[in-house]
């Protein structure tokens, strides 16, 4: 890298120790370049198109209890729930005796971009959840949504509530013209059609643009200066190169699908004002009658928690809890403090609602 | 480091790049400034220094750099994508990056009955056997311009949040002026920037202003770029090749194919748990 001068005046052994910390810097990011997410054993029990089911592999008996569906955002990659063994979602949940599925969408192309939200929704989900249930022989399973997979498994426990036994949502948007949603602000104004029209995959690359573009000096820039002016080990260097490896891996989205989720979702805000409509049939979130867990960050600028909390006063269910947790959109997956209270309050809540073994 | 290790070090590189830039620019300012005096004068000769940091990132923003932030991918995006041959404002484009400026056609050689045919200029009307091919390139040239036009509204915006935050800068680093900067100051001279800045930000691009200028520049290069394909496909049916609209056509077919068979197996199956 061109290292600037110093500035004239300065102590030069200052600056000389400044600039051998970031070239150390750099030296441990180039050593852990190839680190990569994901670690935890499992098994492809389905796959249609690109998407994948797997099943994980336990870590610890669960006595029969029904398993738990991952539905993931198709924004990201799911591999964020098992970034690396300390520090993984659904390690800690496996741990912890639950039998674990995870719906991994795969990487649309070209042959994608027809997709429509009543495809992703009543189908391909219906489908991975009907495999579930059939391997199980059980009528019903629990659900776990996760931010837009979140928003996606209201839907369909609302459209297929006899199916969902349980259903928890993380990080997930329900009101999406809360104040201070800046993310819906900026979509408003946007003509959906002729993105889509223009590029039928819409980029990765540009859905992260946008996300950068909340907190463009911090996320852009000074976090990398931070990284420069510490000593950086070979652990955190490896710990960080996974983060950005999946913070920069963001698969195209299927325009039809997307046009539909920007439009109904973030500009019109169907689904809180109940008058969404899936595959022809009407979204009704009064239809949530089984219970309801909602997990959201109080420092989430990506969903703020205005936007998730709604969901108590639009669910049907008598038996909804919110658990508000101080962390942002991805410290709720990787932070120390998550790692500990996500899992156990997921494995909690779900014990005390489903206490006696069902299926096999 | 060796270039090209690693896809995902190349970004890291170019923030430290411009990182070490902005922090040299900070660092001179408040060598200079250090030297004034008063305080007063010493955040004047300061925010007089700045002026290059200013220059610096609005150039980000403009997508100059490598690099740019989020507010210029758009047209970074063109730029860089397949399209940059055919867009009017890539340097060095057959255009000339003259939007309306009548620079020869790049299909004419090679589509039957163009070859040697004047183009009808931006304004006059679309005539003769390569009729269609003149509206479109006007149609672009004007798109072209209005995404120009949208780009530098952009660049309004961020040259205001640039402008109010190093004023803001100003006011709050005195302190840190008195005397010749070390890696210590430096750094949290920079953080303070960062602090500054990204609060500057938050509240211009909450406003309906940034929003209003986000939406039209993501519309204006939507718009060049779908008639861009527009262009393409005209030329790609001259030479019998498939399009993206017979695509289309295909994958709907096959969709609505999978739909039906899909509902027969379902049929087949039999009923499953009541539903709402």
């Amino acid at each position: 890298m061109s290292a600037a001068e110093p500035p004239g005046g300065a102590e030069e052994a200052a600056w000389q120790a400044m600039l051998r910390r970031a070239a150390a810097a750099l030296e441990s990011l180039r050593a852990a370049a190839d680190a990569r997410p994901g670690g935890s054993e499992r098994d492809a029990v389905y796959a249609e198109d690109k998407l994948t089911l797997y099943r994980y592999r336990p870590l610890a008996s669960g006595a029969g209890r029904a398993p738990l569906l991952i539905v993931y955002a198709l924004v990201n990659r799911p591999t964020m729930l098992d970034l690396q063994p300390d520090r993984s979602l659904i390690r800690r949940l496996l741990e912890r005796g639950l039998d674990v599925y995870l719906l991994d969408w795969g990487r649309p192309d070209g042959a994608d971009r027809l997709l429509e939200l009543d495809d992703y929704i009543n189908g391909y989900l219906h489908r991975c959840v009907r495999q579930v249930l059939a391997a199980h022989a059980i009528p019903s399973l629990n659900l776990l949504g996760i931010c837009q997979g979140g928003t996606f498994s209201l839907c369909y426990a609302a459209l297929h509530p006899a199916r969902v036994r349980n259903l928890i949502t993380m990080v997930t948007p329900v009101d999406f013209h809360t104040p201070d949603n800046l993310l819906s602000k900026w979509v408003r104004g946007l003509d959906v059609d002729a993105l889509v029209s223009a590029w039928g995959i819409v980029p990765g690359e540009l859905l992260n643009n946008a996300y950068l573009a909340l907190l463009p000096f911090r996320l852009g820039q000074q976090k990398y200066v931070h990284l420069l002016s510490g000593e950086l080990d070979a652990e955190q260097a490896a710990n960080f190169m996974r983060m950005e490896r999946w913070i920069f891996d963001s698969p195209g989205q299927a325009g039809a699908a997307f046009a539909q989720f920007v439009r109904w979702f973030y500009q019109e805000n169907r689904l809180a004002a109940g008058t969404l409509e899936i595959g022809g049939r009407r979204v009704d979130l009064g239809q949530l009658r089984m219970p309801v867990l909602n997990l959201f960050g109080t420092q989430d600028h990506i969903v703020p928690p205005s936007a998730s909390a709604p969901l108590g006063a639009l669910a049907g269910s008598s038996d909804y809890t919110a658990l508000p947790l101080d962390a942002g959109h991805i410290g709720m997956y990787v932070s120390a403090r998550a790692q500990r209270a996500v899992p156990e309050a997921i494995d909690r809540w779900l014990r005390e609602r489903d206490p006696r073994p069902s299926g096999s | 480091m060796t270039a090209g290790a690693d896809p995902l070090l190349e970004p890291f590189r170019t923030y430290c790049d411009q990182y070490l830039g902005v922090g040299r620019l900070l660092g001179e300012a408040a060598s200079r400034a250090a030297g004034g005096g008063d305080p007063a004068q010493q955040t004047h000769a300061f925010l007089d220094a700045l002026s290059g940091l200013q220059r610096q990132l609005t150039g980000l923003w403009a997508g100059t750099l490598p690099g740019a932030p989020p507010a210029a991918s758009f047209a970074a995006a063109g730029a860089a994508g397949p399209f940059a041959p055919f867009n009017p404002f890539v340097p060095g484009g057959p255009f000339g990056g003259v939007p309306g400026a009548g620079a020869p056609f790049p299909w004419a050689a090679f589509v039957p009955g163009m070859a040697g045919a004047g183009l009808a200029p931006g304004g006059a009307p679309a005539l003769g056997p390569t009729r269609e091919f003149q509206e479109l390139w006007q149609r672009m040239a004007q798109l072209g311009e209005q995404l120009q036009q949208a780009q530098r509204r952009v660049l309004k915006q961020w040259n205001g949040i640039v402008s109010t935050a190093l004023q803001q800068l100003g006011a709050r680093a005195s302190a840190l002026l008195a005397a010749a900067p070390t890696p210590e100051t430096l750094r949290t001279l920079y953080d303070l920037w960062v602090e500054i800045a990204e609060a500057a930000y938050a509240k211009a691009a909450n406003g309906p202003a940034f929003a209003a200028a986000q939406a039209e520049f993501g519309n204006a290069d939507s718009r060049l770029r779908g008639v861009q394909r527009e262009y393409l496909e005209l030329a790609a049916r001259e030479f019998d090749l498939p399009t993206r609209s017979e695509l289309n056509t295909v994958l709907q077919q096959l969709r609505e194919l999978k739909r039906a068979v899909r509902g027969i197996e379902e049929r087949l199956a039999g009923p499953g748990p009541r539903e709402p």
